[in-house]
């Protein structure tokens, strides 16, 4: 699709697709497991 | 309403989402439709950009510039917005204005990791070089730097509310590579081209190449929007966490 320039696209889209996947997968992740961290001291401290 | 009021309220809005739980109530909001907007955003700028004719003279490589430049771009503006934000700590102590600034910084660098990559991939095949020590390419590696240099000082306090101060003056500090990135073109001889878009009369590029370059760069800034303001919720949480472990840590201590 690309020619002889494809060595060069396809590497520079996959790793800005993943790069920037990847950020929003791990910042969503970060936001469950602190969401659930917070859930669980809440529930600690007002026992 | 009158001019005086209408501030005011704007004023006061602001002040308002300093309260932690307003700010994550209106995140929780305003995400859903942030990242709706980014994905619709995305989809339109691929479309046109594969289907963007090839350039005369740098054939279908110029399929790179549709991701390169927004990146590019988008590593200026985060640090603009990390300055504003740094002001806001400095000047008006926005509680908000640290966990802005804090969210920021990874983003930024993210960015500016895939402008130089990019930028890498693109010049070897025009250029015949993966890297020159020219100003444009230097300038944004010290802006990279910059930002993991921030990153690392935000993370050598053990209270984030420390950090806070001396993270703004070193930002505000680093602003001054924004200038010199955007103008290092007309300053000295490069290998990159003269600002093409962003001139004072009318780009110098064909609209085939700049409507595709636009809608990505729209995309790239709803993305940022979207990201920062799911770290910032990031951010509040950790320090509610943090708080309640000093908390339950204190009770322990006194019985």
């Amino acid at each position: 699709m690309f020619g002889e320039y494809a060595p060069f696209i396809i590497p520079a889209y996959s790793l800005t697709i993943v790069t920037l996947s990847g950020a929003a997968i791990l910042i969503f992740l970060n936001y469950r497991m602190r969401k659930a961290e917070l859930k669980a001291l809440e529930e600690k401290f007002k026992k | 309403m009158t001019i005086e009021t209408a501030t005011d309220n704007k004023a006061s809005n602001l002040w308002g989402l300093a309260n932690p739980t307003r700010f994550m109530r209106f995140a929780d909001s305003v995400i859903p439709f942030c990242f709706i907007a980014t994905v619709l955003l995305f989809a339109i700028g691929l479309y046109m950009s594969l289907n963007a004719p090839e350039d005369y003279q740098q054939g279908a490589t110029v399929l790179i510039m549709f991701i390169h430049v927004p990146a590019a771009w988008l590593a200026m503006m985060t640090y603009s917005v990390m300055s504003v934000s740094a002001l806001g700590t400095i000047v008006w102590r926005h509680p908000l204005a640290d966990v802005s600034l804090r969210a920021a910084a990874p983003l930024g660098a993210v960015f500016t990791f895939l402008a130089l990559a990019t930028g890498s991939l693109w010049g070897k095949p025009m250029w015949g070089t993966w890297w020159e020590w020219d100003a444009r390419m230097t300038s944004v590696l010290i802006l990279f730097i910059i930002y993991l240099g921030l990153i690392a000082l935000s993370k050598a306090f053990d209270e984030p509310s420390e950090a806070a101060q001396p993270v703004a003056v070193m930002t505000l500090t680093g602003f001054v590579i924004i200038p010199i990135i955007k103008f290092s073109v007309d300053w000295w001889n490069t290998l990159h081209q003269p600002a093409s878009v962003s001139r004072f009369d009318r780009p110098a590029m064909a609209p085939e190449f700049l409507y595709p370059l636009l809608v990505m760069a729209l995309a790239y800034i709803a993305l940022f929007f979207t990201l920062h303001l799911m770290s910032m919720r990031n951010e509040v949480l950790s320090r509610r966490i943090r708080s309640l472990k000093m908390k339950t840590a204190r009770s322990k201590g006194i019985s």
